[in-house]
């Protein structure tokens, strides 16, 4: 029971005035000596009692009476489920929203069904209630919002088999798109009478960032049906919000720290034993989480293989809500990065060649996360075709770049690719005019300090110093006690301006402060430059120990491999973009329960939109062909569904009856006139008028009372 | 032009005779409004027959000297009268403390018996008649033997002014006292509310009655005893009980008058049953008009003016 005016309340205190009267005047009464009283003995014992209760009873009365105002004028009604059928026996036209996002497997009982079956039965009740002249449409509120019957129908078939269809899934959920397809659906009846019921467990998150539920001015009437248990807390849950995971070269070659992301949505602190899995290498570790709070757990795990399409999945018991209770995550560091090399100074002696010492470095084998697979190129080859399916691509020394070829890798890094330049002697402030934007800076001018093998120069020589350890490149130095890198000497460099570029950050200065290695964005992509050169011309770096590393840090951080954190998914009930495998043919998308679905190759896109994705878990894209290549992706759910607090059902009810600003759509004139009044928002039994008449009664009851005495 | 001017008497309101002290005074008050009645009542009384000469003493009354017989027979004679020498009144007066009760301002039911008892025996010994008493609560209080002085009159009266309300109602206690004394025919008053166990009350009042005697009962009440006014929640205390009860008196008077009505009802049929004659004294009306109702014998005729009630 609800009241419109519940500060009136306080007036109910006024029962009590009935009573005080009567102990005072017990008190007050005279004492008065009266020969006859005998006569007042009443030895008729019935009539004494029939006299004790009538004035027990004019008490009461008086009593009710002053409970009575008060109540009335606080003007209670009752807005509690609706009992679907009591007025769906009219006719009209009745949309049923059946919310069947995540939080709805939320079980508030320990044995009970859970919310979903409820709202489900609850939407089955109201169809066997509806009179025959009453249609209805089935919308399910999950992500995204499904309309799951041909429009209004009054076929109870159609419908009952439209319930059916409403299973458990782990959508979020979408209750705007839900409510306007609900208004979508309305606008086509004919029906004066229109009416929404929303059968949900009426969480805060499915009405969060609804502003303006409605499109047309003149909105249905709904009905908020909470299937929970609205006068129970929310059931205790916990969930894992989400998982990252990086590499872990500090801790030794194929290591990986994955984070896990917790938060306990309960109101007592809990302890979360929590459980990583990453194809096969198992983790458990635990933490101790207060009410409303979220932390992150990290574990240390290796590898078991090539970092590329690893299912790894971090779970917690089961809780009221089991199905937030695991991550699915997959761990891709990139498998192999395809770089194209060119060579602005090629040399007929292989040691004096430009790439001499880059070719030795990018073909050694390593440990990385991803394989290096170099390709060899001329500046000729710096064509669209060429170079669009590397992943990075370094331009040694290449003095000039003609107009198609700076559009050519301009694009190549706008959508994505990685450029590092290398300077030297074909390299000059000139260059800068061919090569465009894509110079991190321009070069103003190119230096010579001194020369190799002369003592006389020997302390003009530059070293690298300052080194960025914070970003991806450096920071396999940063641990590194005398690293090489620093001993490096630099007798040539190409020196460049120092005008400002929005988002420049300089990742090794030479001593003197000039810039060594410089990054800027461009597009999607990323431009480097290393300001001396990659072979013996203008630096020994490149007989220094660090310079394979560095070279293959540059390589993998240009591919993008190595700043991204893996472990991310995509949600359910939205589309997911992902890269298609190498090879020809058509492609198959298997999905976690195993199922396939083929997919027509969208040649020569080199990505794809699955949609479908309609449950938790890894999805595997990969070639009919047989191909063992294929792309992994996790999908899970929306983490908004885990926190199950109730949403304030009188502002979502105000909100509900704000008008939209479209033009409703004419509507067939009603038979019954009764019908054309605004209907509410939700179901409301007045009870003053009821208590109005009670009143009345009462009062005639005490007034017949005290005459008759 | 009044009703004294017209003839007719002037009645004392009991409320007024409540502000005048002293019994004899009232008494007085109450006689004289009695005889002018008696005057113009077309009743003259009982006749008084002659029964023998006496002669005559200093202090008989010289309106009773046979003239005749003197001329006869040259000696002074008085006559005497039949009842003037049998007629013993004897006034039984309930002094119990139900007794005590009377309304704000007014006469309490002892107050307003003694007026009557007072007046009354005032006309008895105007006429020679002998007068005792016998005031009685949960024993006999007082007993004055009968005498026929005048002088008798004041120690009577100065008798029932010393008398307090107070004790448990005995009526058979002062009746049988009465039995006891008056052996002669006679006259009996009594004077209670009759709040008390009659059952052998009424045994020695037939008793009375068999002997001759003319007994006639004052059903003594107040006037908030027969209507019940009252208005607020009260605590009724019992003035012969510690009883007390909290009463609402609207949910309850009904009830209350019903029992009353019958209670008085009955004591008036068990009196017409056993010749005794009832008077209903109500502490409302004036003394002198219920003793003129009683003398001029209206009430007798009617079967006593509570039955009509």
């Amino acid at each position: 029971m609800r009241f419109d005016n519940p500060w009136m309340l306080l007036g109910t205190l006024a029962a009590a005035i009935p009573v005080i009267i009567h102990l005072i005047n017990r008190h007050r009464a005279r004492v008065r000596p009266f020969a006859a009283v005998e006569f007042l003995l009443l030895s008729d014992k019935r009539l004494a009692r029939r006299l004790r209760v009538r004035q027990l009873l004019v008490l009461a009365l008086r009593v009710l009476l002053m409970l009575a105002i008060p109540f009335a004028l606080a003007k209670p009604y009752l807005q509690d489920e609706p009992a679907p059928g009591v007025d769906l026996a009219e006719p009209g036209a009745v949309v049923l929203i059946v919310d069947d996002s995540l939080s709805m497997q939320a079980v508030p009982e320990a044995g009970a069904d859970s919310l979903l079956q409820r709202a489900v039965a609850r939407a089955q009740e109201a169809v066997e209630a509806g009179g025959a002249r009453t249609s209805f449409a089935v919308v399910a509120a999950g992500l995204p919002a499904r309309l799951l019957t041909p429009g209004l129908t009054y076929d109870r078939t159609t419908l009952t088999r439209a319930l059916e269809r409403v299973v458990p899934s782990a959508r979020g959920g979408d209750m705007a798109g839900a409510l306007r397809e609900a208004e979508r659906v309305l606008a086509e009846s004919h029906e004066r009478r229109r009416r929404v019921i929303v059968l949900s467990d009426q969480a805060a998150h499915a009405w969060a960032g609804i502003s303006e539920p409605w499109a047309l001015a003149d909105p249905p009437a709904v009905d908020l049906v909470d299937v929970g248990l609205p006068d129970a807390p929310p059931p205790p849950n916990a969930s894992v919000a989400g998982v990252a995971v990086r590499p872990a070269p500090e801790v030794g070659p194929g290591q990986v720290h994955v984070d896990v992301t917790v938060a306990n949505h309960g109101a007592t602190e809990r302890d979360l034993p929590v459980t990583v899995d990453l194809a096969g290498v198992v983790a458990t570790s635990s933490a101790t989480l207060p009410a409303g709070r979220r932390d992150h757990v990290t574990s240390v795990l290796g590898l078991p293989g090539p970092a590329s399409g690893l299912r790894g999945s971090a779970r917690l018991p089961p809780d009221a809500l089991a199905a937030d209770d695991t991550w699915y995550f997959t761990v891709d560091f990139g498998g192999e990065v395809t770089v194209g090399v060119v060579n602005g100074s090629p040399r007929n002696v292989p040691y004096l060649d430009e790439l001499f010492f880059v070719r030795a470095a990018l073909e050694a084998p390593t440990g990385d996360v991803a394989r290096i697979h170099p390709i060899w190129l001329t500046p000729d080859d710096l064509e669209p075709g060429r170079i669009e399916p590397l992943d990075a691509l370094i331009l040694a020394n290449v003095g000039r770049l003609t107009r198609p070829q700076e559009i050519a890798v301009e694009t190549f890094v706008e959508q994505g690719g990685g450029l590092l330049v290398t300077a030297g002697d074909q390299l000059t402030p000139e260059s800068s005019l061919s090569y465009g934007p894509l110079l991190p800076l321009p070069i103003r001018a190119t230096k010579q300090v001194g020369k190799p093998g002369d003592p006389a120069t020997e302390l003009s020589l530059l070293r690298f110093d300052d080194l960025d350890s914070e970003h991806p490149v450096m920071r396999e130095f940063a641990e590194v006690d005398e690293v090489s890198l620093l001993k490096a000497r630099t007798w040539s460099y190409a020196l460049l301006d120092a005008a400002q570029r929005e988002g420049v950050r300089v990742l090794a200065s030479f001593t003197g402060g000039q810039p060594a290695l410089v990054e800027a964005p461009f597009g999607r992509g990323r431009l480097m430059m290393l300001t001396t050169t990659v072979d013996r011309d203008g630096s020994d770096l490149c007989i220094r120990s660090s310079f394979l590393p560095l070279l293959h840090q540059l390589t993998l951080y240009l591919a993008g491999k190595l700043d991204r954190e893996s472990g991310e998914s995509h949600r359910v009930g939205e589309p997911a973009i992902v890269e298609i495998p190498p090879g020809e043919g058509a492609l198959v998308l298997e999905r976690p329960d195993g199922a396939q679905v083929a997919i027509p190759d969208p040649a020569p896109e080199t990505k794809i939109e699955v949609g479908d994705i309609d449950v938790v878990g890894h999805y595997a894209l990969r070639r009919r062909s047989g191909d063992a290549a294929e792309t992994v992706f996790a999908v899970n759910a929306d983490r908004a569904e885990s926190e199950l607090a109730r949403a304030d059902l009188v502002a979502v009810a105000e909100l509900l009856r704000r008008p939209g600003a479209g033009v409703a759509p004419p509507v067939a004139e009603a038979e019954d006139p009764e019908l054309s009044v605004d209907a509410p928002s939700s179901r409301r039994t007045r009870l003053w008028p009821v208590v109005l008449v009670a009143l009345f009664w009462l009062l005639a009851s005490e007034a017949w009372l005290v005459l008759r005495s | 032009m009044s009703a004294a001017a017209k003839g007719r008497p002037r009645l004392l309101d009991p409320r007024a005779l409540a502000r005048i002290k002293g019994l004899a005074l009232r008494s007085r008050l109450v006689v004289d409004g009695v005889l002018q009645g008696l005057h113009k009542s077309p009743h003259h009384g009982s006749s008084i027959e002659f029964a023998e000469h006496k002669e005559y003493t200093p202090g008989d009354d010289t309106r009773h000297i046979d003239w005749k017989a003197y001329g006869r027979v040259d000696k002074v004679y008085v006559k005497k009268f039949e009842q003037e020498t049998n007629l013993r009144a004897f006034t039984v007066l309930d002094v119990s403390a139900s007794m005590g009760y009377g309304a704000d301002g007014a006469l309490t039911k002892l107050e307003y018996a003694s007026v009557l008892a007072a007046s009354l025996g005032f006309l008895l010994l105007r006429q020679q008649d002998a007068l005792g008493l016998v005031a009685f609560a949960g024993q006999v209080e007082t007993a004055l033997p009968a005498r026929a002085r005048m002088s008798h009159l004041s120690h009577f009266c100065a008798n029932l002014e010393a008398t307090q309300a107070r004790g448990p109602t005995r009526i058979d206690v002062g009746l049988r006292r009465v039995v006891e004394q008056a052996r002669k025919r006679g006259v009996v008053h009594v004077y209670s509310d009759f709040f008390g166990d009659d059952a052998e009350a009424f045994a020695l009042l037939r008793q009375l009655v068999t002997r001759g005697h003319q007994v006639t009962v004052f059903h003594t009440l107040d006037g908030e005893e027969l209507d019940f006014p009252f208005e607020e929640m009260t605590v009724f205390q019992g003035m012969e009980s510690n009883q007390r009860l909290l009463v609402e008196p609207k949910l309850v008077r009904d009830a209350y008058l019903e029992r009353m009505t019958t209670f008085r009802e009955g004591l008036r049929r068990r009196c017409l049953a056993d010749r005794v004659q009832y008077v209903l004294a109500d502490t409302r009306e004036p003394p002198e008009n219920l003793l003129l109702r009683y003398l001029t014998g209206q009430d007798a005729a009617r079967g006593g003016r509570g039955g009509g009630r």
